[in-house]
């Protein structure tokens, strides 16, 4: 871990206008789907993100590969401000960061073919000296994901595909122009899950031969562990737990992290689990404050959850969680 | 390739509904008739005969001639040209306006949409008949004002469906990938955007082609009309004065844009139940 | 009374225009009162007709139904419109994934439970009525304030709840969820399905629980069903289903299935894809995707053959594969 960081991500955080409360008279109201949020990726790293619906964890990726503009914060890539890059050099930021969405079936036009929908990034890009050297290179990178004869591929439709092979063709896409950083949002929840392993070992190879960092989002805890080195636990916009996927998985911190795991269903019916119980609902996004966001459920929660948002602490074996609870036990 | 998928689906359509492929074969017909005008009659719409209001089916006047001696039926005939000439071209480039202006709303948000949404709601609120009048009677009647001016007060409807396709369209995956991939923003609302978005402002086109030949037979019945050629509205002012001793001038004419209108409506409804699989379970 | 449900040689073929489409192929099972049985299939495995079908809620111009299904005395696809419509209201419970649309939007969710409530108890008592509509809402872990709050304030997630506590409203005897939980996080669907089993341990509810999700059904049901291509392809306990499976398909399902908290093993997907269902398949229809497959696979179709207990699966190669 000596080198610096390849990917890294500093407070970044996305509010939006809450409905209701346009207009000039009225008191402005923000929805906090990011909240200030920092991580850091390294090269041929898988990153995994996990959280429920409305964590903000696609909006995260969203502000990752700039289909948002965030509120605040930046992201460097090898150095390079992504704010100051996409200004400067739109072209050469695309290069650089790619996006697999959820829905292989409504990634790409319906009336394209499959060798006009893999070209089109080396014609944005103006990468390959002739068409030949492209369709070479698309050939070449369909026939290594596993989509052979790619000949036969080049001038189908999309709707003449399965799932499977559809995400597969959107992976590709995406890896055509070897970007540095990859943002995959639920690739695999659509998909058939005898299909998934392929999607899943795709892009744990593509990650180990380019060297590209790979920030893996998923509402499924079993899938990023089997995909990600490190995982972040997103909760209504901030990371409360980050570590190794497997430290997080087999000893949660956090408290929010025990209730999740635990409830999480598994195939492994020998490992006895208990099921932690909370209650209620997460608090409105809106203002969700001051105290720790997760103190209303919170089985541990004091006085002091109560009043002020806990700073992330880091613990001995790495691992940076935001909870007093924790902080207490290390002192 | 973006044109081989349009017709494809268009021909899809086709295959769907039963009214939309009879419609247009009745198009096709009415257009053929149209343009070959001079093949199918010999009397010039202008020529002034010496047979002075003969009822249909005197000698070779078909559908009878008028007080001037001018034969009807080419009348109609050559009528056809004006009116779908007008009808045609005025739905077009009102599609046209709609599509540009309601794409850039609905693309580009903000002002720009506040703006344009603003003067689409004004343009929907003015008596628009009122309006033509107004501009025909300032600027004169010639063919061009008349299809201008009916194509500038009817492209809101267009712009207001085609903001709203765009509003749907742009949270759509594709467009999403598109934007990560680094198309650029023209790229985006031109190849990917409205070619997917486009079927209903076509369908509301060919229905708003029916609105047309009948402002212009309004505007030519008031006698605001392009005086210099043959149009059916013109026809009805003319037999107006003579229904009860001649009314084969203005029935046929009537009868003529009566069919028009329905062929073209029957076109429009025809692709919107088509396009619509929502309302395909209905029947 | 305890009453079995029974399914018996069921088949559903879908009609259309020539093509006949074979999305329920011979099901056959048996689940004692009070058990939990779980149907897992992919998509396009027929689970869903299935339960269409137990329900009578296919169009009968385009699918044509055979077989029976017992439910007690009572076979639902022969029974009166009327017996059925009896059985649907007090006995059977359906949720489905999508039953977000059908609470009404205009009328709060109390006002809605209590007309559910009335309909069976014609002159409740209000201080009873409100505190088992309560109680329900606890079960779903919802808070009571739901009782006064319209639809469209809730998220779908708290919707699906509602309707899974609809269901639970006359403690049915066989309760269905088709995918019921799949759209839920994770925390609450743990909550809910630990809170369904411990219901049904005091009051004998069958569940049937339809789910492309095998580690749901791991948790919650004792028994599982496996389905492929409309065919039934292994039976068994939870147990024997996951620690000991017979049937290549199964087999393939676990190995791509990624474990929380067992070892690390690659994960595998199954190649090939499912076969084109309008094609008569004389055959095992596992068989082109099945590395064990031979030409014996491909000719005749394989009989369920009883394994331990009550395990059993559909394949010619029973004890010739190793895991």
């Amino acid at each position: 871990m000596s080198q610096p960081p390849f990917i890294q991500v500093n407070g970044l955080k996305k509010f939006y206008q809450a409905r209701g409360t346009r207009g000039l008279f009225r008191k402005k109201k923000y929805v906090e789907a990011v909240g200030g949020v920092s991580f850091t990726v390294q090269r041929g790293e898988i990153f995994g993100i996990i959280g429920e619906s409305g964590c903000g964890k696609s909006t995260l990726g969203r502000l990752l590969v700039s289909l948002e503009k965030p509120t605040e914060g930046d992201v460097l890539i090898d150095g390079v401000s992504v704010q100051q890059l996409i200004r400067e050099d739109p072209k050469a930021y695309h290069r650089m960061v790619q996006m697999v969405f959820q829905n292989p079936f409504d990634t790409f036009l319906p009336t394209e073919t499959i060798e006009q929908i893999m070209l089109r990034p080396l014609e944005i890009q103006r990468l390959g000296t002739s068409r030949e050297e492209q369709r070479n290179r698309v050939l070449t990178m369909l026939e290594d994901g596993g989509l052979s004869p790619a000949e036969d591929f080049m001038g189908r439709y999309p709707h003449e595909l399965s799932g499977g092979q559809l995400q597969r063709i959107s992976i590709l896409r995406a890896m055509v122009v070897q970007p540095l950083f990859l943002v995959v949002d639920e690739p695999v929840s659509m998909l058939d899950v005898s299909v998934r392993a392929d999607i899943i070992n795709m892009l744990i190879a593509l990650s180990q031969k380019y060297g590209t960092s790979i920030l893996f989002i998923s509402h499924d805890i079993a899938v990023i562990r089997y995909a990600a080195q490190r995982t972040a636990v997103m909760y209504l916009g901030r990371i409360v737990e980050m570590g190794e996927t497997d430290a997080c998985i087999r000893d949660p911190k956090h408290p929010y992290t025990q209730a999740l795991v635990s409830n999480c269903a598994t195939i492994d019916i020998d490992t006895p689990v208990t099921k932690i119980r909370i209650e209620g609902e997460a608090p409105s996004p809106i203002q969700p404050g001051p105290g720790c966001y997760f103190a209303n459920r919170c089985p541990h929660a004091t006085d002091l959850c109560r009043q002020r948002y806990p700073e992330p602490q880091t613990l001995e074996d790495g691992r940076i969680v935001a909870c007093h609870m924790c902080q207490k036990e290390e002192s | 390739m973006t044109k081989k998928g349009f017709f494809s689906s268009l021909w899809s359509y086709v295959r769907i509904s039963a009214k939309l492929r009879f419609g247009l074969i009745l198009l096709a017909l009415i257009i053929l008739t149209a343009v070959c005008a001079p093949l199918i009659t010999h009397y010039s719409p202008y020529y002034l005969g010496d047979d002075l209001l003969v009822p249909p089916m005197t000698g070779d006047h078909w559908l009878g001639t008028t007080k001037m001696g001018e034969d009807v039926f080419s009348m109609v005939i050559f009528g056809g040209q004006t009116s779908l000439k007008i009808g045609i071209i005025a739905a077009a480039l009102s599609g046209l306006i709609g599509v540009l202006l309601g794409a850039a709303a609905g693309y580009f948000g903000g002002k720009l949409d506040k703006v344009l949404t603003e003067i689409m709601n004004i343009f929907l609120m003015i008596p628009s008949f009122f309006l033509i009048l107004i501009v025909v009677a300032m600027f004169g009647s010639s063919m061009m004002n008349v299809m201008l001016i009916i194509a500038l007060t009817s492209w809101p409807s267009n712009a207001r469906m085609m903001r709203a396709q765009v509003l749907s369209l742009k949270e759509r995956t594709y467009v999403k990938s598109a934007a990560v991939m680094g198309e650029s923003r023209a790229r985006i609302l031109f190849h990917y955007i409205i070619p997917n978005g486009i079927y209903p402002i076509i369908a509301n086109t060919t229905m708003n082609v029916a609105q047309a030949i009948l402002t212009e037979a309004s505007l030519s019945f008031l006698g605001l009309g392009d005086p210099n050629i043959v149009s059916w509205g013109q026809m009805i002012m003319q037999g107006k004065s003579y229904l009860v001793n001649g009314w084969w001038v203005s029935v046929f004419a009537g009868a003529a844009i009566m069919i028009v209108v329905i062929v073209f409506y029957m076109i429009g409804d025809g692709l919107n139940y088509a396009m619509n699989p929502k309302g395909r379970g209905r029947r | 009374m305890m009453k079995d449900l029974s399914v018996r040689n069921l088949s559903v073929t879908y009609l259309s225009g020539e093509k006949h489409v074979r999305a329920v192929d011979d099901v056959s099972f048996t689940i004692q009162a009070g058990d939990s049985l779980g149907i897992i299939g992919e998509s396009g495995s027929g689970k869903s007709t299935m339960i269409n079908a137990f329900l009578r809620l296919l169009p009968a111009r385009t699918a044509s139904v055979q077989g029976q299904v017992m439910f007690g005395e009572d076979d639902l696809l022969t029974c009166s419109e009327k017996r059925l419509r009896e059985l649907r209201w007090k006995e059977i419970a359906v949720v489905f994934q999508k039953s977000m649309n059908s609470l009404s939007p205009i009328h709060t969710i109390g006002r809605q439970f209590e007309d559910v409530y009335k309909v069976h108890v014609p002159h409740p008592d209000k201080k009873e009525m409100h505190d088992l509509i309560c109680s329900l809402f606890a079960k779903v872990n919802l808070n009571d304030r739901i009782y006064r709050m319209y639809p469209f304030e809730l998220s779908g997630g708290m919707q699906q709840r509602l309707n899974i506590a609809l269901s639970l409203m006359f403690s049915p005897q066989l309760l269905i969820m088709d995918e019921a939980t799949t759209a839920l996080d994770v925390v609450t669907q743990g909550q809910i399905l630990d809170e369904l089993m411990a219901i049904e341990e005091k009051q004998a509810i069958t569940r049937l629980m339809i789910t492309h999700d095998l580690s749901v059904v791991a948790g919650s049901c004792k028994k599982i069903l496996v389905l492929y291509a409309g065919r039934m392809v292994e039976f068994g306990t939870v147990r024997d289903i996951l620690k000991a499976p017979a049937h290549p398909y199964t087999i393939g399902l676990i190995q791509s299935f990624p474990s929380l908290y067992g070892p690390k093993t690659d994960l595998k997907s199954i190649p090939g894809t499912l076969p084109d269902l309008a094609q008569e398949c004389p055959g095992c229809i596992f068989a082109p995707r099945c590395p064990y497959a031979d030409e014996g696979c491909k000719a005749s179709r394989p009989e369920m053959q009883a394994l331990e207990g009550i395990h059993g699966a559909a394949c010619h190669k029973l004890g010739g594969i190793s895991v």
